[in-house]
């Protein structure tokens, strides 16, 4: 019989702290929107072959630099590709460089992050002159050393993010650290003798999931902008394969003659950066317990 | 029983604590490189004592607390509790001085984790030092079973509860692993009266049940007095006064302690004017006697010549030059208790001057 | 004599949910010139909230009703820009943390000077006066505080600089919000002193919070207990330590280990807590933990009612008290 009277206070508390940072996001409009602005752009991504009219790499030259029809919706481009379904695998592309790259750039950054705030003082002295050297390159100079030397792929482009994203985790996890350190509650672990590791496994880790989601979030679009940058330049996704980046620069070629390839490859850049940026700054209202109400 | 040990508990030998100060700027200017807040002190507790360690801010007693449990690197001295001895030397110890000391926090909400169920706070211990057997959970319900809160406890977060039910949390996290002693850093601050009375009354029954020591670090002499054995007063990192609590309270010796006595006590117009000055800089400790720019006694002596400790009676020391003399007057304010005419207790309770706040 | 300051069946609602909860509830109150009144209350009685409807320092969402007046002055008839000049000159307060109340980043001196904007006098003579007030509220070398910033000032201090704020505002009423429990005894006992003395400076009275019976005795002359977000009980400090007439004042004095003669292990508690709110037992407040409870309590709610002059109790059985 106790199980059963436990059983709906218990998921009443799991339901009261799972619920509150999320129905906070969803009541506040910006939030509600870029999460299903996101949500659809995975979905998209996600089931691209179902979704998408056409191959978005067959070449069809007497179809070419159509506009906008019922059977092109968004037209086609100057193989006669159409751009409907490029721009719906591109989306694909977009999210698979930005998810990869920034997690690449968390896994680095959190760790060495929190390697620097627990290590001695010399070790994050030389973590902290590393990440500031890298976080000093010009991005694009160093993106095109890089491609110069392994030749454009998406195996770069992930490189390059990775490495140039990975300071602002280092930075952010270090400096939490750095105050979650003097908390009375890491103190105390200590006192009860409890090792580095553990610490920064069960007090320091948990705690910092808040800030570095919010991060995440920013970055996206900042990533999405690089991948689209570096392709515009021709060093980031090769043809054929879909980019918003490499449609946008083949676009460009024929601004004149078919402005819809370049304005429809745009437009999903812009929307994809500004859902992401919402979306996270709604995400750092929904966490900030001072902006929450108390239950 | 098992053969009592002769040797205190804890004994702390000529603790000495410093830390790197100053900019690098100020460094070359020569200012010093450092700033001492423990210049050598020593202590001790028995089994099954509470002492209580009474200072102001700065006094280093917060200091001397962590110290203990290496959670502030040591510059010289030795710390021994039961068994283990360490000094600044000796890292692998600290595990086990740990195992067998618990701490607990002026701000108890602030030292649980705040992502974590005040179960698993409670457990942590155990789980850290590998002693838990069986389910967590059901240990958690049984180590907040005593210190009085109910089973539904453990599923709630720090967020959840008052901060008189934090401080019992505390408490029993502190003793989950039956420590030898507990080091307890101001735990009635902030907390109603009504719920003080509680929580030192529930330390006091665990102490009775489980024959654990506490070194009770608090500026609150009220507090002090009804549940210490013994007192050790510190000023500027220094023990000035230490003894029986009975009898330091009765005949303080130390114009320090019968200034902290003076002070939250009494009627207007019926007490000492209040001790003047503020607390001396520790970059700049004074000359001779440390206390002598606020002590209304100071003489030529105590400007130039830092004062011996000096037994004043069983147990009792006092670091001044001028305590001796002191000794042979009763205590400045009236004393509770001990030697009184007993008609003190027929009068209406608020009558009746008391010695502290 | 007229009152400096006067409440009126004051309550303070909070917005909670699609109702509001009441913190405080019902409170008269009158404060004479030259009088200094001590609030007293546990955490929850609702203290900090009446002295925020005094001073009209509200967060959003609360609301007062009743009447706050300020000199024979009902505060809510006044506009927003009287209310704001009122309370900015006449009414000044002191925080239990001055190290919140003074701007980190701003030297003293300049702090002080803009405190006294309102008076439209030059800076130089602004400068002057804060440096003469700094001497008054006893701090040595006055020029050298006023180049300072707050983080270099100990917590002793600091609480005298704001007490020099508070009082360059010439105020007819000053607010201390619990201002020593930061602080140490032998510091405490220096600002006690000060408030005391900044008491004879202004021409006016002083409310003084705390959750400190002690404090209490040797600064206030008259007291009034707050239980729940309610008066229990008023009157003169002296009469009302020594023959509390409501069982809360009791129980919350013998609670005070400083009060207890001899050194004992059990100390004095009151049973249960204090009731939320949003969930108040029905009858009198107290009555849930109070010793003396009859049934009689937990049905009808007793009313505060006049127990010879200046004293009053909100309970069924003061006179057996």
């Amino acid at each position: 019989m106790t199980d059963v009277t436990a059983f709906p206070a218990r998921r009443g508390l799991r339901l009261s702290l799972r619920q509150g940072p999320l129905r906070q996001l969803l009541s506040n409009p910006a939030g509600a929107i870029s999460l299903t602005v996101i949500l659809s752009l995975f979905l998209v991504a996600l089931f691209a072959p179902l979704i998408a009219p056409y191959d978005p790499i067959a070449i069809s030259p007497r179809e070419r630099m159509q506009s906008p029809s019922l059977a092109h919706w968004f037209g086609t481009d100057q193989l006669g590709r159409d751009v409907l379904s490029r721009l719906i695998y591109g989306t694909r592309t977009a999210l698979r460089v930005a998810l990869t790259g920034t997690a690449g750039a968390l896994v680095v950054g959190l760790s060495l992050g929190l390697v620097s705030g627990l290590a001695p003082k010399w070790l994050d002295s030389l973590l902290v002159l590393v990440s500031d050297s890298l976080k000093a390159l010009p991005l694009v100079l160093f993106a095109l050393a890089l491609v110069s030397i392994y030749g454009p792929s998406m195996a770069t482009l992930i490189v390059v993010i990775t490495i140039s994203m990975a300071p602002g985790y280092f930075r952010v996890v270090r400096s939490q650290v750095m105050v979650l350190r003097n908390a009375d509650y890491v103190t105390a672990a200590e006192a009860m003798g409890a090792s580095k590791l553990r610490l920064a496994a069960t007090h320091l880790l948990p705690n910092l999931i808040g800030p570095i989601l919010v991060l995440i979030a920013m970055d996206i679009p900042a990533v999405i902008g690089i991948e689209s940058g570096l392709s515009f330049l021709g060093q980031g996704v090769q043809p054929p394969e879909a980019s918003w980046g490499n449609m946008l620069s083949e676009g460009y070629a024929y601004l004149r003659q078919a402005p819809h390839i370049a304005l429809t490859a745009g437009a999903p850049i812009v929307l994809a950066t500004i859902a992401f940026t919402f979306f996270g700054e709604a995400l750092r209202d929904a966490l900030d317990p001072r902006a929450r109400g108390r239950s | 029983m098992t053969p009592t040990p002769r040797l205190p508990l804890l004994e702390i030998n000529d603790l000495v604590v410093r830390y790197p100060s100053g900019t690098l700027i100020e460094r070359l200017r020569g200012a010093p490189h450092e700033v001492t807040i423990l210049p050598g002190v020593s202590l001790r507790i028995e089994r099954g004592e509470t002492l209580g360690l009474i200072g102001e801010s700065g006094s280093g007693k917060t200091t001397l607390g962590r110290a203990a449990l290496g959670l502030t690197p040591i510059s010289g001295g030795t710390i021994r509790i039961g068994e283990e001895v360490t000094s600044q030397a000796s890292g692998q110890t600290w595990a086990r001085i740990r195992r067998n000391v618990g701490l607990m926090f002026q701000d108890a909400q602030a030292a649980l984790d705040p992502r974590m169920s005040i179960g698993r706070s409670v457990t942590e211990p155990l789980v850290i030092h590998r002693m838990l057997k069986g389910n967590r959970m059901d240990k958690a319900v049984e180590l907040l079973g005593k210190v009085g809160l109910g089973p539904d406890f453990a599923r709630r977060y720090p967020h959840e509860i008052s901060g008189g039910q934090a401080r019992r949390v505390t408490v029993a996290r502190a003793l989950a692993l039956d420590p030898a002693l507990v080091i307890a850093d101001e735990p009635t601050a902030g907390l109603d009266l009504s719920v003080q009375g509680e929580l030192l009354n529930l330390l006091n029954e665990l102490q009775e049940r489980l024959g654990v020591s506490f070194l009770l670090i608090t500026h609150n002499l009220a507090v002090a007095r009804h549940v210490t054995d013994r007192i050790a007063i510190m000023y500027l990192g220094r023990i000035v006064e230490t003894g029986p609590s009975d009898r330091l309270f009765a005949r303080p010796a130390h114009p320090y302690t019968q200034a902290l006595l003076k002070a939250r006590s009494g009627r207007p117009g019926e007490q000492a004017p209040p001790i003047e000055g503020e607390v001396p800089s520790l970059k700049a400790r004074p000359a001779g006697c440390e206390f002598h720019t606020r002590c209304p006694r100071a003489t030529d002596i105590c400007r130039q010549l830092a004062p011996e400790r000096r037994a004043l009676g069983p147990g009792h020391i006092a670091a001044c030059h001028h305590a001796g003399a002191e000794l042979a007057e009763p205590a400045p304010a009236p004393a509770p208790a001990a030697g009184r005419p007993t008609n003190v207790a027929t009068l209406p309770p608020r009558a009746r001057r008391s010695t502290s706040n | 004599m007229s009152a400096v300051l006067s409440l009126n069946d004051v309550s303070v609602n909070y917005a909670k949910g699609r109702g509001h909860v009441a913190a405080v509830r019902g409170v008269s109150l009158e404060l004479a010139a030259g009088e200094t009144l001590g609030l007293v209350g546990e955490s929850g009685s609702g203290k900090s909230s009446l002295a925020s409807a005094i001073t009209g320092l509200l967060p959003n969402g609360a609301h007062v009703t009743g009447e706050v007046r300020f000199e024979g002055q009902d505060m809510a008839s006044l506009k927003a820009e009287a209310q704001r000049r009122l309370r900015g000159s006449a009414i000044a307060t002191i925080a239990q943390d001055p190290f919140t109340s003074l701007n980190p980043v701003t030297r003293i001196g300049r702090q002080l000077v803009e405190f006294q904007h309102w008076r439209g006098e030059g800076r130089r003579a602004l400068a002057a006066r804060a440096e003469e007030m700094l001497t008054r509220v006893g701090l040595s070398d006055p020029a050298a505080r006023m180049r300072q910033y707050p983080h270099q000032l100990s917590g002793g201090i600091r609480q005298r600089v704001s007490i020099a704020a508070a009082l360059l505002a010439g105020p007819r009423l000053l607010i201390a919000d619990e201002p020593t429990t930061a602080l140490d005894a032998t510091t405490e006992d220096q600002i006690i002193e000060l408030i005391r003395e900044a008491r004879r400076l202004i021409d006016g009275a002083v409310v003084f919070i705390t959750h400190d019976m002690g404090v209490v005795r040797r600064l206030c002359d008259r007291v009034a207990v707050l239980y729940a977000g309610e008066l229990v009980e008023t009157g003169p400090v002296a009469e009302v330590l020594a023959r509390p007439k409501h069982p809360y004042t009791r129980a919350l004095l013998e609670c005070d280990p400083a009060g207890i003669v001899t050194p004992t292990r059990h100390l004095p508690t009151i049973p249960g807590t204090v009731p939320a709110p949003s969930a108040l037992p029905a009858g009198c407040i107290f009555a849930p933990r109070c010793v003396m409870a009859r049934s009689d309590c937990t049905v009808n709610k007793p009313a505060r009612r006049p127990l010879g002059p200046e004293r009053a109790s909100a309970c069924h059985f003061a006179e057996e008290l």
